[in-house]
């Protein structure tokens, strides 16, 4: 089996590429119709009905679902170069919901305001305690259904918690809160949500980018990766926490959204090959440009209600991960992983 | 010349002592044998060797300055490490594969250098593995990849070289191959400790025999006079033909004591 190669370069320039026209793309689309020409002149001098709509409506909805798919795009070829697995991504072991769960409950008790930092810190808790339970379960061998099967008790938690969450609501607005968060959408996020959230990412990206080359060391296994001087604690824990840190923030500000980081890294693998140090630019490019892509597509479709984007995502992502199953098959039949 | 020598070496895992008061001394130019029944603690003496697990007694000297002192990196420039298995995680290319046995020499931020390079050639043609440079580890029989993985750990260039059962589950001819290639290393001045559990290819290819029962060392000679017969009923419960194979004695295991 030979595997189509693509030139990092080439395929980073067309992804780059691809995110501007999406860009535009987003800031077209809206009620308001707005000429390109006027799109443009508003992002630039901002004055106006059309300066207020593209730069204070449009502008932060697409930075957002930029920022948000790179960081979870990033988290999912991250944990998937951590474990040595293809199938790891952070909604399959309840991540997002579970940071959805503890930031509910900040918010539907009452205890801060939804804007304030404390979301983001509960959301980044949740996070933790599910990406870290993970790493933990799934140990040293990180064999596909020993991962497989901790990610699904620690999905069936997060839920657990949830429903905890939705019981205890003291009055229905908390309850519709709870679900609000789980659905996941970026639908009327202003610039107090990118300020939010921007400073976890981008800590986030830092992190993830320091584990390119652990990550293709870790390909012979930890034993050999110690062995060749990488310090794989202290890459495990860049991970938990980076991971915890992106998702836990993305969630604060746009709900649980899952499955970009399966689709993401999937799809960039099949064009630059598995070595798990390339994916982790590429499949940051490629979330980005699916949760854009995502974004604009709710916005499209007609309809009394805007369908959520975590619902859009869940619909696509988890399809192909049955597919990704499907051809892992041999793998999680019993042949050593 | 010492390279590498264990002082009293005791690993505790849960309380239990896997390896008991080890002592033993790597030299430049031996290929030396570690042999012993399942459980005996083989591996565990050899991950601690490597700096992999630490000493719950005793220590490690690398060059006469105590392991624990060194960074992983300089450490993992001196030594190599072959684990049991095999296991390539991702579907990478063969040359990927082998390049990665530079990490311990790379610097993060700048491409792959001239020595790293001709390393990376080196390790692929002492393996014979040249012509599958270019193909996926994971396609590959299991012969073939003991080879990459064996490339793997040449590439470091590392003066210690460890293989835990680098033969296991391969053919004849590429046991005689892969034992040939350590010896190989050895004679270039390396010092190379081996797990087998093939005692004629201990016999034929080590220069020195160190046998491990219930986590001690019980013996550390020449194949002939470690792999003796009462020895081998000792130890091993087996009794045993030594068979003369005009360059060495080698024993022929007969049937259970």
């Amino acid at each position: 089996m030979t595997l189509a190669r693509l030139p990092d370069l080439k395929l980073n320039a067309a992804l780059a590429a691809l995110l501007l026209v999406l860009t535009f793309v987003s800031l077209m689309i809206g009620p308001a119709a707005l000429s390109p020409r006027s799109v443009v002149a508003a992002l630039f001098d901002g004055e106006g009905i059309a300066g207020l709509i593209v730069r204070e409506i449009r502008l932060p909805r697409t930075i957002l679902a930029l920022s948000i798919g790179a960081t979870l795009g990033l988290a999912g070829a991250a944990l998937q170069g951590l474990v040595r697995n293809p199938l790891a991504e952070p909604a399959l072991f309840g991540a997002p919901q579970a940071a959805a769960a503890a930031a509910s409950f900040v918010i539907a008790f009452g205890f801060f305001p939804a804007t304030s930092f404390a979301v983001p810190f509960a959301a980044i808790a949740g996070a933790l305690l599910s990406i870290g339970g993970l790493v933990l379960i799934a140990g040293r061998r990180a064999s596909l259904t020993v991962t497989l099967l901790a990610g699904l008790a620690l999905a069936s938690f997060a839920g657990a918690a949830t429903a905890l969450a939705l019981n205890l609501a003291p009055n229905p607005f908390a309850a519709v809160e709870i679900a609000f968060w789980l659905l996941g959408s970026l639908q009327d996020r202003s610039s107090e949500h990118v300020y939010l959230a921007m400073p976890f990412l981008l800590a986030n990206w830092v992190m993830m980018a320091m584990n390119a080359r652990a990550f293709r060391a870790l390909t012979l296994g930890e034993d050999a990766a110690i062995s060749l001087g990488v310090n794989v604690d202290a890459v495990r824990l860049r991970v938990v926490a980076g991971v915890a840190i992106g998702v836990g923030a993305a969630v604060a500000v746009a709900g649980a959204i899952g499955f970009v980081g399966l689709v993401a890294p999937h799809l960039v693998r099949r064009l630059v090959g598995s070595d798990p140090g390339r994916v982790l630019l590429s499949g940051t490019l490629t979330g980005a440009a699916l949760l854009l892509a995502s974004d604009i597509a709710v916005r499209l479709v007609p309809g009394p209600v805007e369908i959520k984007l975590g619902v859009v995502t869940a619909l696509i992502g988890v399809p192909f991960f049955l597919m990704m199953i499907f051809s892992e098959r041999r793998a999680l039949e019993g042949t050593p992983s | 010349m010492t390279m590498l020598r264990a002082e009293r070496l005791t690993v505790r895992l849960r309380g239990r002592p896997i390896v008991d008061d080890a002592s033993i001394t790597l030299r430049p130019g031996e290929l030396t044998a570690l042999v012993g029944p399942n459980g005996a603690g083989k591996t565990t003496l050899m991950r601690a060797l490597a700096g992999l697990l630490p000493a719950s007694d005793g220590r490690v000297m690398l060059k006469d300055r105590p392991l624990a002192d060194f960074t992983p990196r300089e450490r993992a420039r001196s030594i190599a490490y072959l684990p049991q298995g095999h296991f390539f995680h991702w579907p990478l290319d063969v040359a990927s594969i082998v390049a990665l046995g530079r990490h311990p020499h790379a610097d993060p931020f700048s491409p792959p250098t001239g020595t790293d390079r001709a390393a990376v050639a080196h390790a692929l043609a002492a393996a014979q593995i040249e012509d599958l440079a270019d193909r996926i580890v994971t396609s590959l029989s299991g012969g073939e990849r003991a080879r990459v993985a064996l490339a793997r750990v040449l590439a470091t260039e590392a003066e210690i070289l460890f293989a835990d059962e680098p033969t296991a589950s391969l053919d004849p001819r590429h046991q005689l191959v892969v034992m040939g290639l350590l010896r190989g290393v050895a004679e270039r001045g390396g010092a190379v400790l081996a797990i087998v559990h093939d005692l004629a290819l201990a016999a034929r290819f080590a220069s020195r025999v160190v046998i491990m029962q219930q986590g001690r060392i019980v013996a550390d000679a020449s194949p002939a006079e470690a792999l003796s017969d009462a020895r081998l009923g000792t130890v091993f419960g087996i009794a045993a033909q030594q068979v003369n194979t005009g360059d060495a004695v080698v024993p022929l295991p007969l049937r259970p004591l």
